[in-house]
Formats: C-alpha cells, sequence, structure tokens
C-alpha cells in the first residue's frame, strides 16, 4: 500500500517535469470590473478568451479514491483585466446534484496553484510548500440561489412539534429556531462557524490552503473570491472570479506577465465524490497576459 | 498501517493509528435480559442531544429488535456479508476484521445506508423469528424468540470512524476514551458514517456535517452515568471505566463482569474496533445467532449469569446497576449490601443484596382499611 502511493507520487511528479499539451493563458481585456464583481458564466464575453481542454485523471495516490473519472476532460479559459482574474469551467455532467443528504453529494469544481513555485505536488501540495485552493459547490449555488435548504423543504411531509427553545410554531423556519441559544446548541457546526456549515452565503465558493493530503485542508479566514454556476444541456458552466492582488495571506498574488501553474478538480455527486473521491488534472502552465 | 493489539481477539491487527490507549476508557454493561424496549433511553438520549434541525430521524441511543429490527436497517447484516469469513479458533478470531482485506481505494470496510434505512426505526419490532403454529403454546421451552438490543456508540479502542475520516475531523479522548467529531473541522465527506461498523455516526443534511454520540461526556465529567444509563428504567445498564488489558481489578464492576466472570460480552467482535459496550446475552436465544454476535465466549457468560445470584461478588456487581446516577469506579461487598464508590473513594449508594420482604397485615389500623389483592 506504501509503495504502490509512492510510485504513484513520484510518477506525478514526473509528470510535472514533463512537457505538457495543454497550457493556459489569462486574456487580458479591458474591461470594467463589474462583470468580475457579479460573474456570470452565460455571458459572450467569456469566450474570447482561448479555451484550454485539460484532461482529467481519477484520484488514486492516497484513499478514499475514485477508480475511474467522472468525465474525460475539463475546459478552461481565463481573463482578467489587470485587476481582477476570471476562470470559466466547464465539464460534462448529465445530472445536476445540488443537495446534501446521507449518502446524497453536491457537484463540485476548484482550481489551485502553488503558492511558493514550481516545485510544489499537485496532490494538495506539500508540508511547506502551500497551494491555495478556490472551490465551488452545486450545494453551495442553490443555497445561494434558492435559499438554504431546511428539513421542511427536503422533506415536505414531515412534522415535528418542537425543536427546544424555538419560539415559531409549525414548520419552524431555521431563522427562528436559530435565534435561541439553546436550538443552537443543538447546531453546534452552524453555532461555531463551521464554513461547510455556513447559513447565510453570499457567495458559492470559498478559498482555501492546503500543504498535503493529510487533512491540512483548511478554509482561509477572510474570502475574497466570488463565482457563479449554471447547469446547461448536461454541462456545468462555472465562472470563479478573484481580485489579482488580495493582499490576503496563502493567496496567490497574481499579475499580468507572471507564470505560474493552474490545476483542477471536479467532483461527481451522483457517483458519491466528495473530498478525495474525486478526479483531478496535473500542474497546467498558466499565464496571465500582459496588456497588449 | 501500524499493528495493535486486540484483546477481544486475542490477536495483532492493523489499525492506521500506533497503539494509544486512553488513560482511562469509559465503558458500558447492558443486561439484555432486563431491557423491555420502553424506549426511555432513547427518549433520554434525544431530549437531551438530537432535538436540533437535521436530527430528526437521528438517534443516537436506539432499542431495536434482534433478529428483523436494525436501525438503519440490516446496518449489521450488510456488513457482515461483506466481512470475510468470521473464524474463530477457540477464543482467538482467524477471520479479517474491517481493516484487513479492504477493497482497494478504500480506508475500511463498510457500507453506506441511505437516507430510507434510518426512516423507520420501529421496522422489525417485537417480531419473532419464525412463525408460531395456530394452536401453539408454551411447553416450558422457547420455540420462538426475539430480544431487544439497545445500542449506542461504542467508543471503540479502535474506531473505524476516526480511521476512515481523511481530515482527522474524529478524535479520541485521552482523558476517557471518549469518540467526537469536530464539528468545526468536519466537511461532512460521511466516509466516518460508511466506516462505522455499528452506524452510529450520522450525517445532518441541515449542518452538513456528520455527529455521534458524545458519552454524554458534560456529565461523565462530572462524574455522573450518562442519560441513557442514568434514565433506564429497568435498570439495564451501568456506565463505567474499563482497565487496560492486564490492569483489571475484582473490585471494578466493569473488570469484574467483563474480563474476570465474562458475563458481559462485545458486540460484533469480529468488526475488529473493540467496542466497549459489553452486553449480557439474552439466554433464551439460540446460540447460533448469539455466537455471531457476541463472539465464542456466549455460553460462558450465559452460565455465568444463571449462576450469578449463587455467585455473591457478581450478584453485587450487578445490582449496582441503575441505582445511583454517579459512576462508580469501585465496589465493595458484605453479607447483606453492595456499596458503590466514587472515583474520589466517596461512598455513592449502598444496595441490599437481598431484596427487603415486608408483610403488611390485613387490617390497617390507621387507614381502618382492610388490604385486597385486587392487582
Amino acid at each position: 500500500m506504501k509503495t504502490r502511493f509512492l510510485v504513484l507520487a513520484l510518477f506525478g511528479i514526473g509528470m510535472i517535469a514533463a512537457p505538457v499539451s495543454a497550457q493556459l493563458l489569462a486574456r487580458h481585456v479591458a474591461i470594467g470590473d463589474d462583470v468580475f464583481e457579479e460573474p456570470d458564466p452565460g455571458m459572450a464575453l467569456w469566450r474570447r478568451a482561448p479555451v484550454e481542454r485539460v484532461n482529467l485523471l481519477a484520484q488514486t495516490v492516497t484513499t478514499p479514491s475514485a477508480d475511474t473519472v467522472s468525465t474525460p476532460f475539463i475546459e478552461a479559459r481565463a481573463i482578467h483585466n489587470g485587476a481582477w482574474l476570471a476562470v470559466l469551467l466547464t465539464w460534462h455532467d448529465q445530472d445536476k446534484n445540488d443537495v446534501l443528504d446521507a449518502a446524497v453529494y453536491s457537484d463540485a469544481v476548484a482550481m489551485s496553484w502553488p503558492l511558493r513555485g514550481p516545485a510544489t505536488s499537485p496532490f494538495m501540495g506539500d508540508p511547506n510548500m502551500p497551494i491555495e485552493i478556490v472551490h465551488w459547490k452545486a450545494v453551495w449555488q442553490r443555497d445561494v440561489d434558492e435559499g438554504y435548504r431546511d428539513v421542511a423543504e427536503a422533506y415536505p411531509n414531515m412534522t415535528v412539534d418542537a425543536y427546544h427553545g424555538s419560539q415559531t410554531g409549525k414548520p419552524h423556519p431555521l431563522k427562528d429556531v436559530m435565534a435561541s441559544p439553546e436550538a443552537l446548541n443543538a447546531m453546534p457546526a452552524i453555532q461555531h462557524g463551521n464554513p461547510v456549515s455556513q447559513v447565510d452565503r453570499t457567495w458559492p465558493v470559498e478559498q482555501l490552503t492546503a500543504a498535503g493530503f493529510t487533512g491540512t485542508l483548511t478554509t482561509l479566514p477572510e474570502q475574497r473570491a466570488r463565482a457563479r454556476g449554471l447547469h446547461e444541456d448536461g454541462q456545468w458552466h462555472v465562472l470563479i472570479t478573484r481580485p489579482l492582488n488580495t493582499e490576503v495571506h496563502n493567496n496567490l498574488p497574481l499579475m499580468a506577465g507572471m507564470d505560474t501553474l493552474i490545476n483542477f478538480a471536479v467532483w461527481e455527486g451522483s457517483r458519491g465524490d466528495v473530498g478525495s473521491r474525486k478526479s483531478y488534472t496535473m500542474w497546467v502552465p498558466f499565464r496571465l497576459e500582459m496588456p497588449r | 498501517m501500524a499493528t495493535v493489539q486486540n484483546w477481544q481477539l486475542n490477536r495483532e491487527m492493523e489499525f492506521p493509528y500506533e497503539d494509544h490507549r486512553p488513560d482511562r476508557q469509559i465503558a458500558y454493561i447492558f443486561d439484555t435480559n432486563k431491557c423491555i424496549a420502553c424506549q426511555t433511553c432513547s427518549v433520554a438520549c434525544k431530549t437531551t442531544w438530537t432535538s436540533g434541525k437535521g436530527q430528526e430521524h437521528i438517534f443516537w441511543n436506539n432499542v431495536e429488535t434482534k433478529p428483523y429490527g436494525g436501525y438503519p436497517q440490516a446496518w449489521d447484516y450488510r456488513l457482515l456479508e461483506k466481512l470475510d469469513g468470521q473464524r474463530w479458533r477457540g477464543d482467538q478470531y482467524e477471520g479479517k476484521t474491517v481493516f484487513e482485506n479492504v477493497p482497494p481505494g478504500e480506508t475500511v470496510v463498510g457500507h453506506k445506508p441511505n437516507g430510507e434505512d434510518y426512516a423507520h426505526p420501529n421496522l422489525g419490532e417485537d417480531e419473532i423469528a419464525g412463525m408460531a403454529d395456530k394452536g401453539a403454546f408454551f411447553t416450558g421451552v422457547h420455540h420462538m424468540w426475539m430480544f431487544y438490543l439497545a445500542r449506542i456508540c461504542n467508543h471503540c479502542t479502535y474506531p473505524a470512524c476516526l480511521a476512515a475520516c481523511p481530515r482527522k475531523a474524529i478524535y479520541k479522548r485521552k482523558e476517557d476514551g471518549i469518540v467526537l467529531v469536530d464539528q468545526t473541522r468536519c466537511r461532512g465527506y460521511q466516509e466516518c458514517v460508511k466506516a462505522c461498523p455499528y452506524k452510529k455516526v450520522f450525517f445532518n443534511s441541515v449542518t452538513r456535517t456528520s455527529e455521534k454520540c458524545i458519552g454524554c461526556f458534560p456529565l461523565v465529567e462530572q462524574g455522573l452515568q450518562p442519560r441513557c444509563v442514568e434514565t433506564c428504567i429497568g435498570k439495564i445498564r451501568m456506565q463505567g471505566w474499563l482497565s487496560a488489558p492486564g490492569e483489571e481489578r475484582a473490585d471494578n464492576p466493569i473488570d469484574l463482569l467483563v474480563r474476570i466472570k465474562k458475563i458481559a460480552l462485545p458486540i460484533y467482535p469480529q468488526y475488529g474496533t473493540e467496542p466497549n459496550v459489553y452486553y449480557i446475552p439474552p439466554v433464551n436465544v439460540p446460540r447460533d445467532y448469539l455466537s455471531q454476535m457476541f463472539g465464542p465466549g456466549v455460553e460462558q457468560a450465559i452460565k455465568g449469569y444463571m449462576n450469578a445470584s449463587r455467585d455473591i461478588e457478581s450478584l453485587a456487581a450487578m445490582l449496582l446497576f441503575g441505582n445511583s446516577p454517579k459512576t462508580i469506579s469501585r465496589f465493595a461487598y458484605t453479607d447483606d449490601e453492595t456499596i458503590g464508590f466514587n472515583e474520589k473513594n466517596e461512598e455513592v449508594v449502598r444496595v441490599p443484596l437481598t431484596e427487603p420482604l415486608f408483610v403488611r397485615p390485613e387490617y390497617d389500623e390507621k387507614f381502618k382499611a382492610y388490604r385486597n389483592n385486587t392487582a
């Protein structure tokens, strides 16, 4: 088991050094910040950037793993205006999975870049060689579009007489229940601000850092990224935007003319993808074009 | 992968982390022969801990009827089917645990229940194992059987949930061996839900994290027994501390009944997690069903239990069950009484070994009334 993943890790590092045919160029376009601040993946503007098709691989470096890819490739396009970066990601996914429940998972996509240079492992970084991750989930998109999914929406025929400390009657809306400290006590993840338990989400995306896949993944305390995802014709179209220079710790300072690496990961909810059960890409050279 | 010693299997086994037994291990004994499935324990736990949003279907404590019940449905049978040959040679386990022969890409052998499996906790309740013929009557031997199995998180020594979490969001406390899900670290992957052989970690779709029995640690820290133990009307339960293998003491009621008299047995020890809730097996159930569930020690356990009234030591330990809200670390007995002491060596309860007999006169002078036997 140990030998197998050492071999795969070495294989992965070999892949960074080998010439890769995919390269992502973030085209510079002189446009206002508003299209980045209110991302809309449907805008024709985003298709001005050259599309790069990147092959996905099943995650098999560590357990739990995925035995096959959910889809063969992901398409990436990037545009920046000197102040903001936008990356449009498109991939095939027949069904839209945007709710969470017992054995029910959400579609998701993420992109990452190394914080300390090209020798970083593409597999969630290494100790002392962290990466920055920007992660979008379909369940968060649904939260933003339709509101946080409460019990009454998930199970409309269910009835509950009371929750501890809840002052309102049936169906006990979540916001009302949360107003009571006793009721909140029974929802410790929400009470203690767990980032995946955020009831009042503005954006369906979070920025994280990781330094190796042994559980180092950490949500960053400050969030600057924005995103919007749309499911259409058996494909997801997710536009992720972020200011180039956020001045936030563990955010990679980006600038025109810069060369770095980027990679992507895709989760297909209907086949149980979550956490390390995912499809991902190796590092792809990523350049931000100078203004022409 | 590390190698650890599992005393219930009498062998070493694989586990992802090194052997680090806690300073003390929380442990429970449940006497199945006394359980009437009144569900007071379930209600107590639910009222205390799982009355929040998203927890409506979650029972950290449940009582199911065997053989046909199970919450979630078929939780045990679905895993037994996957476990590669569960052979015992005497008291040594020769089969595989959930940490061994793991399919590629997985950390632990497990299965995922879906939402529907949690939706009918009482399915199979009171169903007997077979058909009763028309006109059949009891002849002194039970032809049909069923029994109530009360279950909580076993706060295992080698928790599969902890092993499966890729984020190390589950930890086992050093001071008491209680296993907890860190609600700020969990990202809701549900690997623990799949891995727990007893299906005692649950996904909460409102908090979007996994949640589990916390061993009533706020009470245990104060020297009080957990809610499910204290409220049990039938006094079938006791919570205490199980000593590390080789350090058992005859004056600790848990050590005595589990390790010395071996009247209380672990549930499905073949899974390999070293669960710390020990059961006194139901005496009227066929032995092959019981040995699949409680291992090879069933015959000895039942014999010891049936003989307990003549064994003052066992009797003294068992009569402490349900008689004090305080956790008993040590006990002593005289010809007439059993006495429980807490960890500070303060006496917390004194119970007569023989239930006192009161004979009331037929005519009561005080109330000027006759006593009638109109029960």
